[in-house]
């Protein structure tokens, strides 16, 4: 179908209602398919647009108003703790970082495991001889260190931004 | 902006706007959460001295971005569509439901989302080419084509003008 000069004449009419089109309009929608088209279209979504703003079940305004001013708080409130949050976890991973630290620097029992496994791993490393098992077993040591250090700040960061929803 | 000025810009524009989100969406519940998510998202970044037209055009283009994410977070079943398709495809016109308001509701709801924005925006809320390439991240110079379709679509649906061939 092809596109008419008066297509935006008729739809700015027809928005109007039909009983608003000019006669010049009228006549012109006989004999335009295109425009009758448009027309129709316009006042079929117009009435469709009325009838369902009428049954329209909008919540009272004031009612509407406070709900936003109370989400725009919550959000302010979430958006200032979340730094905070991010302080303790680092604070607390620190703290496990000084303990771990002080604890090393005292136990006796602990700075023998600690050599002997240095000591084990050197020697493998240097040796260069040992089973692939030995290696693995070196990797997944390695790895489960890893995991615990980076994997526990994150699990009490998680643990706390969920404690506040 | 403060609560009576809000009051005075959620009673012109709340039932235009619910209006179309019940028909993009075709759920009560969801409407309202997009309404209110739309009013909020406007007073975060509205600016107190907004025209009113400028106003209007912003409500509208955040309304139809929520609700473009629904349906991209597939929130979105529109109850009428088996219906819409059965009756569109009777081949005998004087078969279709006789209701007009619910044949344009069950057209509609058989169209592609973005058609159908568009088709609403363009016709039901009066909105030009440039607000609806606005809206909906289009070009404004493919505004008029896509309507074109959008509106031939709708036509052929609601039995306005004869169907498509199928090749």
């Amino acid at each position: 179908m092809q596109e008419c000069w008066l297509e935006h004449e008729v739809q700015a009419a027809a928005a109007s209602g039909a009983e608003a089109l000019p006669p010049h309009l009228r006549e012109h929608l006989e004999r335009c398919p295109a425009c009758a088209e448009t027309a129709a279209i316009v006042e079929a979504l117009r009435r469709e647009r009325a009838r369902l703003a009428g049954f329209a079940a909008c919540p009272d305004a004031g009612a509407v108003w406070r709900r936003l001013q109370r989400k725009a708080w919550e959000e302010a409130a979430a958006a200032a703790g979340r730094p905070i949050t991010a302080a303790q976890v680092l604070a607390l991973a620190a703290a496990g970082g000084v303990a771990g630290a002080c604890y090393g620097a005292t136990s006796a029992w602990f700075q023998t495991a600690l050599r002997r496994a240095s000591r084990w791993a050197w020697s493998m490393i240097e040796a260069g001889h040992s089973s692939p098992s030995e290696y693995s077993l070196l990797w997944i040591a390695a790895a489960a260190g890893a995991v615990l250090l980076l994997g526990v700040p994150v699990a009490v960061y998680v643990a706390l931004s969920s404690d506040k929803h | 902006m403060d609560e009576e000025s809000f009051r005075v810009l959620y009673e012109r524009h709340a039932r235009s706007l619910w209006a179309f989100l019940f028909r993009m969406t075709g759920d009560r519940t969801l409407t309202e959460d997009l309404l209110q998510e739309t009013f909020y998202r406007f007073l975060r970044a509205a600016s107190a001295r907004e025209s009113e037209s400028h106003a209007r055009n912003a409500l509208f283009r955040i309304a139809t971005n929520l609700a473009r994410d629904a349906y991209r977070r597939r929130r979105i079943r529109l109850p009428f569509l088996s219906e819409a398709r059965d009756a569109a495809s009777m081949p005998d016109p004087a078969q279709r439901p006789q209701d007009a308001r619910l044949d344009v509701a069950r057209a509609l709801a058989e169209l592609r989302p973005r058609d159908r924005m568009m088709l609403w925006l363009a016709y039901a809320e009066g909105a030009t080419h440039e607000e609806i390439a606005a809206a909906l991240g289009v070009r404004v110079s493919g505004v008029k084509s896509m309507l074109a379709r959008a509106r031939a679509r709708l036509a052929e649906m609601l039995g306005r003008r004869p169907s498509r061939q199928e090749p």
